[in-house]
């Protein structure tokens, strides 16, 4: 048996069904390796059109399948490994576990400046997790092993294993036995256990507080904690913000969700987590896209910040309490300790009337239908209405991404898939290709932008050839939107290099490769396509002009304050 | 002479390839944080000691030994203030104010720790998030660094 085959049984034994990539020179061996797999059907290999799209559809199969099993992508080494650099450092920011495999130059090139040589573990060093350099075929299995755990077990995250080729041709003769356990030295998981006397403070901040709020990360999501967030919710009578990713773990009709705060986050999120006394962070780390003004936030209310990752409490934000652990394990020990104490005093319910205030003031704000052209709030609105409760969404990253996060409801936790901390444009599309073959039994859509899909739409022929049927909704304005405002809300009208032509025609795009293609005009039209593009078993792309002046709104100006969010258009004051 | 104005980060971490360094390394640079001197030596089989000094006040040095602390690799960080080096040559103290281990001499390889070596000397706080989970039930996370008693610690065997 040579290398390669060892590395292919090893990624058997780890359940691996599906690996996204494209061969090369130094990565075939494992490609022929591979074959009798791919014949009987036991692994499926998807081509796709660029590294990056591998690595990026690798990250939307880990997060449709909840973070617990690793996507795998496959490159070449020098170009194909670095292709993949950007999908392996967006799985990075966001925590998703994708194992990067990636061929390397023969051992006795190495270090010479070989055709296609390139430092790859150098270069995945501080977008990954681990990165492993294998230098012996009898390492490969134990290699295999940590890497799963390393990449699904504390903080998930990427693992890059980099092969030379005369690695994976070489053969063994002695039988080595895949590994029952991990053998990574310098490395534990975080624990999940709660210490017990944090919840005892924690539980007195609660109990005391009048007007508490409840900040969801995405940690929530990790730990399936939606069910004891909304119970506690309702024990405490406190209101629910999120974090752009963690909207995905609250159902968005439960009546006390706000919606997500910071930056382009809902107005009526930000104000009250201004006004609570109390917030009660589960599974956020406080980014600065989230927190926007940390003196401001942290001053006159207590902060119990919950996080698995311990090295995270207090890091970003001074906090009253930390408690270290799962979440959902924290929420349901915080709950047992306060069932009996809850605070439900006229002052809460004048907190709760409060919030509710504040929304439906928002609200009146946000959906208003002056201007010309069809609304993004509008649009986010039909497509929810057009879609199963269950659908899998993902999105690029520009204006679409922002009215995505304002407006679309996210119905079931683990549906909303987005490139939250590394801000990738052209995640979305390769990303849904991912999350469709993890949950083949789901419709997903990819909301996207004309400037973050022209990124990574190539992989259109991926979708057609591979026959994994997607929708992609274009917010096509024919400009980088969001950059676009900035320049002309707080950089005095100077627009530049932002706004793109007439090319391409996204209808014409889809049918050159084999796609379905609309223009959707209307709203009706947009439920109409959609409905068609569902029960379609090819990629259909519903192009929607919107007009190149609508703004993604609620914004806070750049290194301004939660509290001088801009809710309204003021090019019109 | 007591090092005022400098911290010394020990670290250990298990050796699998030289991307070790790199990778505590890289939690230096990542964070703009200079370091003024690095010694590495190596305790047993695959365990290295590295000792690294940084400028004492710098803002995010508490961040460090946080990402340090769980950096795949790394098994203990611990945080060394107002240290002294001593410097010793063929048994006989050379230089008890050196400011930084760096400056050992060697004229071949059959020196041992008695003869060829460094002491630092300081006050000891450790970071270590692994054994602060190992202890979670006796100990609250904050504050992160717990002073502990002044230790003495052997740079140990100096291979030239």
């Amino acid at each position: 048996m040579n290398g390669a085959k060892l590395l292919v049984n090893s990624l058997k034994m780890e359940g691996v069904k599906v690996i996204f990539g494209i061969p090369g020179l130094a990565n075939m061996p494992f490609y022929d390796a591979m074959l009798e797999e791919l014949e009987r059907g036991e692994i499926r290999h998807v081509l796709m059109a660029h590294e990056e799209g591998a690595a990026h559809a690798a990250d939307g199969y880990a997060r449709a399948l909840g973070l617990k099993v690793p996507g795998v992508c496959t490159a070449t080494s020098g170009p194909g490994a670095t292709n993949l650099v950007t999908g392996i450092a967006t799985a990075y920011m966001d925590s998703s576990p994708v194992i990067a495999i990636t061929g390397q130059v023969v051992r006795n090139s190495i270090g010479k400046m070989a055709f296609q040589e390139v430092d790859t573990p150098g270069i995945m060093y501080p977008v990954t997790k681990y990165t492993y350099s294998i230098k012996k075929t009898s390492e490969i299995p134990e290699v295999v092993k940590n890497s799963f755990y390393i990449a699904t077990t504390g903080r998930p995250g990427p693992v890059a294993i980099d092969i030379p080729r005369d690695v994976q041709l070489e053969e063994i003769k002695d039988e080595i036995k895949y590994p029952e356990k991990p053998t990574v030295k310098g490395y534990r998981p975080f624990k999940e256990e709660v210490n017990l006397e944090d919840i005892k403070k924690a539980v007195k901040i609660i109990i005391s507080s009048s007007k508490p709020i409840i900040l969801v990360g995405t940690g929530a999501l990790w730990s399936s904690a939606t069910e004891s967030i909304i119970k506690l919710s309702q024990l405490i009578m406190a209101p629910i913000v999120s974090t752009l990713p963690g909207k995905a773990a609250i159902p968005h009709d439960y009546p006390l969700y706000l919606g997500p705060m910071g930056n382009y986050g809902r107005a009526e999120a930000n104000k009250a987590i201004l006004e609570s006394d109390l917030v009660i962070a589960i599974g956020s780390r406080f980014s600065d896209r989230t927190i926007v003004s940390y003196d401001e936030v942290k001053k006159d209310r207590k902060i119990v910040q919950i996080n698995i990752d311990s090295t995270d409490l207090g890091k970003n934000m001074g906090i009253d309490v930390g408690i270290a652990g799962d979440a959902r394990k924290a929420v349901d020990l915080i709950l047992e300790a306060i069932k009996k104490e809850a605070n439900k005093s006229d002052s809460k319910l004048e907190w709760i009337k409060r919030v509710k205030e504040l929304k439906s003031y928002y609200e009146s704000i946000y959906f208003a239908e002056e201007g010309k052209g069809l609304k993004p709030w509008k649009i986010m609105k039909t497509i929810r209405n057009s879609i199963p409760r269950n659908a899998i969404i993902t999105t690029g990253v520009g204006q679409h991404q922002m009215w995505a996060e304002t407006f679309f409801d996210v119905l079931e936790p683990g549906t909303f898939i987005s490139s939250t901390g590394l801000g990738t444009m052209g995640f979305g599309f390769p990303a849904a290709l991912g999350a469709k073959l993890a949950r083949p039994d789901r419709v997903v859509i990819d909301l996207d932008g004309d400037g973050s899909f022209l990124m990574t739409g190539t992989n259109l022929a991926t979708s057609i050839n591979e026959e994994i049927p997607v929708t992609v909704v274009i917010f096509d304005n024919r400009t980088l939107g969001l950059v676009r405002q900035v320049q002309d809300l707080f950089q005095n009208k100077r627009i530049v290099g932002t706004d793109y032509g007439n090319s391409p025609d996204f209808v014409k795009f889809a049918k050159a490769f084999g796609a379905e293609g609309f223009e959707a005009k209307s709203y009706e039209e947009i439920e109409r396509f959609l409905k068609q593009a569902i029960s379609s078993e090819v990629t259909t792309i519903i192009r929607i002009p919107i007009d190149r002046e609508e703004l993604a709104l609620p914004t806070t100006p750049p290194g301004r304050k939660l509290s001088e969010v801009v809710v309204s258009d003021p090019r019109r004051a | 002479m007591i090092q005022e104005e400098h911290s010394v980060i020990k670290v250990l971490a298990y050796y699998r390839d030289p991307g070790v360094i790199e990778r505590i390394n890289s939690q230096f640079r990542k964070l703009w944080i200079d370091v003024i001197w690095f010694y590495a030596i190596s305790k047993e089989k695959d365990l290295y000691e590295f000792y690294i000094a940084i400028p004492k006040n710098h803002k995010n040095k508490e961040i460090l030994l946080r990402n340090l602390s769980k950096t795949v690799d790394v098994e203990y960080v611990e945080l060394i203030e107002k240290y002294k080096v001593y410097i010793f040559f063929y048994g006989k103290l050379r230089d008890k104010n050196a400011r930084s281990p760096l400056i050992i001499e060697l004229s071949n390889n059959n020196f041992t720790e008695e003869q060829v070596g460094g002491v630092i000397e300081g006050e000891k706080f450790f970071s270590n998030i692994h054994k602060i989970k190992d202890l979670f039930q006796e100990v609250t996370f904050f504050p992160l660094i717990i002073p502990e008693e002044k230790i003495r610690m052997s740079w140990g065997e100096v291979i030239g």
